[in-house]
């Protein structure tokens, strides 16, 4: 038999015990739940809808849970609560409210002991949008700064050290 | 011993006291009155050997706050002095490794201390308290960023691969490279060598679990020729890379060195048999923080496990972003089980419904029968800490009293801002009734419009311990200076050493724990 020949066979048999080896354990892996039970405040992307409305009234320390920045927010069909997250992250982002803006906003509605309350994924105002949110709901305010662009990364490195 | 996640208190004595408005390196500075003397047998000496760190906390990007980690390893002489040291930090700029020059650190009788640690970019500095010589607190009080994790002393003789052989369970929280909060817990065998085998994990990402997985090709662990006498390494676990820190054989240290993911925690030297249902069967305590869809999230409890499977006298107090949920709720009533899984490799699940509010359902790895990591996987949900044994009860106040170190971290509604704090301290504790409870502590208040370090803030107020004193336990301290602030938490013990704690204010969240000092 041809070295080659030698090669080939090896490397498929090679390839048949990792295909196999792989199979075993897959066998061995514990079920678990893909989706778990719907808790209160959480954000159910398959559930977002976009609404219309105007402020109300807007205030950046919640006099009720969630912490963070609420609007009441005047739509067709009524007062809304809605949670945009920390203020400071719409500080950042240049992005304004006050009462009488009208905006659009997509996000999800989540039930809680204190009521409905609207969790905002995408906000606009005139030409300005801003995400609060990422696709799966989870507030940017956590880590969306790391997703700078990597001219915006040099830029802050070069204006303060890794500390 | 203390592996609790990674968010209090005074007299007025306002006569006495001074608040400084200078910068030290950040924000503001606030010094509060003069406290007593401090009292305890620590000194400058007790910090002496190698120690491995590691915290994560906000730091300040582009004008936002963000996600941050860090782990290293420094020398301490003993009088004052870091003589060596290198930390890996994965901030929003990029993951560097920084050696550390020239350093210093002081610590005071009960304690309580300060590291300033420099390397080529500046001076980071941190308040730490030590629960003993070989172990602390640790928090980043210097105004440039918020942080706090703990230390541990290191063994040499662990600094290579042989050393790190056999199963690890462990646990990581971070931010995913799509900004999402994540949590992957799991376990894994490593050979000596360097080679990583059996490796299966459980991720949650915002909150939807991934299912148990088999590590991805290319897991390896290798110590590293630069900084190897650091105990430095570098590791791909799950799929991510990491640079590690041996405390010792049975602990490892993680910062995730990808960007623009970030990972901070720990792996832990896994007990050697087959688990079984069998495996839990006691209390066990809890203690669990991370982000949700609203914002941070703690959460601390405990349950009985009766070694077939059954959940029993369950109690939860979860803080989800202020909203403050306790079961068994008012008028419910709460019913559990628990699995492992059937490989018998330590992970199970556990999951439990109350009446009113609905399921709760975790993921765990056994380290040990009376030691775990946790993580909670409910829909929006991605929080992830510790299950350990509840042992030597019924706890008291008798049997609770002496000295604690302590470390909490999360955020508070500041007026308009939403503050990141970390803190840590000491907390003494008595067997009186009443006003039992006396604290001392620096923190750091850090959003993008605020940053201010505060040191030496007191703190008194009851610990109500409600026999068996295994359940929910109340702790509120109250703080006059610099202003007053009443802060409410729900206390698990998990023995007469340790202690767990959530805030269950509405305008905070807070989740942290207290060791015994000696």
């Amino acid at each position: 038999m041809q070295k080659t020949t030698l090669v080939r066979i090896s490397v498929v048999l090679f390839a048949l015990l990792l295909v196999l080896g792989t199979s075993v354990w897959a066998q061995k892996l514990a079920d678990r739940p893909r989706a778990a039970s719907m808790r209160s405040l959480a954000y159910d992307a398959t559930q977002e809808t976009m609404v219309e409305g105007t402020v109300l009234s807007y205030t950046a320390e919640a006099a009720t849970p969630p912490i963070g920045t609420h609007v009441q927010l005047q739509t067709a069909s009524g007062t809304m609560d809605i949670h945009l997250g920390t203020g400071s992250y719409l500080d950042a982002n240049h992005f304004s409210l006050a009462k009488g803006d009208s905006v659009r906003v997509v996000g999800a509605s989540s039930a809680t002991r204190q009521g409905t309350i609207f969790l905002v994924r995408l906000i606009q105002k005139g030409g300005q949008s801003l995400a609060l949110r990422t696709a799966k709901g989870a507030p940017l305010s956590f880590a969306g700064a790391r997703t700078l662009s990597p001219a915006q990364r040099a830029q802050l490195a070069s204006q303060a050290g890794p500390r | 011993m203390n592996r609790a996640v990674k968010r209090l208190l005074s007299f007025a004595a306002a006569l006495f006291a001074f608040l400084s408005a200078g910068c030290s390196n950040g924000g503001n500075t606030v010094v509060g009155p003069p406290p007593p003397p401090p009292t305890g047998n620590f000194s400058n000496s007790s910090l002496n050997g190698q120690y491995a760190f590691s915290m994560s906390g906000t730091e300040l990007c582009a004008g936002q706050g963000s996600f941050f980690a860090r782990a290293g390893s420094f020398t301490a002489d003993g009088s004052g002095h870091i003589t060596d040291g290198v930390e890996d930090v994965n901030v929003c700029t990029g993951v560097f490794t920084l050696p550390f020059t020239s350093s210093t650190y002081s610590i005071s009788a009960d304690g309580r201390g300060t590291l300033n640690l420099t390397n080529s970019t500046g001076t980071t500095t941190y308040s730490l308290t030590l629960t003993s010589p070989t172990q602390g607190f640790v928090a980043q009080t210097d105004g440039n960023a918020t942080a706090g994790g703990s230390l541990q002393r290191q063994n040499p003789a662990a600094f290579s691969n042989p050393a790190i052989a056999n199963g690890y369970v462990f646990d990581v929280f971070g931010a995913s490279s799509a900004a999402n909060p994540e949590s992957i817990i799991g376990r894994f065998d490593a050979d000596g060598a360097g080679s990583i085998s059996l490796g299966l994990y459980d991720s949650n990402e915002a909150g939807t679990p991934s299912g148990q997985q088999l590590f991805p090709a290319g897991a390896l662990y290798q110590f590293d020729h630069t900084f190897g006498k650091s105990g430095r390494g570098v590791a791909n676990i799950a799929g991510h890379n990491f640079a590690f820190y041996v405390v010792d054989a049975t602990r490892l240290k993680l910062v995730g060195t990808d960007f623009p993911e970030v990972f901070s925690g720990e792996a832990f030297a896994q007990q050697s048999i087959a688990f079984t249902a069998a495996s839990l069967n006691s209390g066990l305590a809890f203690l669990l923080g991370g982000s949700s869809s609203s914002g941070p999230i703690a959460t601390a409890g405990r349950f009985t496990a009766d070694g077939v499977g059954n959940l029993s006298e369950i109690f939860l107090d979860e803080n989800n972003n202020g909203t403050v949920t306790l079961l068994p709720s008012q008028g419910g009533t709460v019913a559990g089980t628990y699995t492992l899984d059937a490989n018998g490799l330590g992970g199970g699940m556990a999951t439990w419904t109350d009446t009113r509010v609905g399921t709760f359902t975790f993921i765990f790895y056994l380290i040990s029968p009376t030691e775990a990591v946790f993580q909670e996987i409910d829909t929006g949900i991605t929080s992830d800490g510790t299950l350990l044994a509840q042992t030597g009860g019924p706890i008291t106040p008798a049997s609770l009293a002496g000295d604690f170190a302590f470390v909490l971290s999360g955020v508070t509604q500041n007026g308009s801002n939403v503050d990141s704090n970390d803190f840590v301290g000491q907390l003494k504790l008595t067997s009186a009734s009443g006003n039992n409870a006396t604290g001392i502590m620096d923190f750091t208040e850090f959003s993008p419009a605020h940053q201010q370090q505060l040191f030496d803030i007191q703190s008194s107020g009851p610990l109500d311990i409600t026999s068996p004193g295994t359940g929910p336990n109340t702790l509120t301290l109250t703080t006059t200076f610099p202003s007053p602030q009443t802060f409410n938490f729900t206390a698990y013990a998990v023995d007469s050493s340790t202690v767990f704690l959530v805030g269950v204010d509405n305008n905070r969240v807070l989740a942290g724990s207290i060791a015994r000092q000696p």
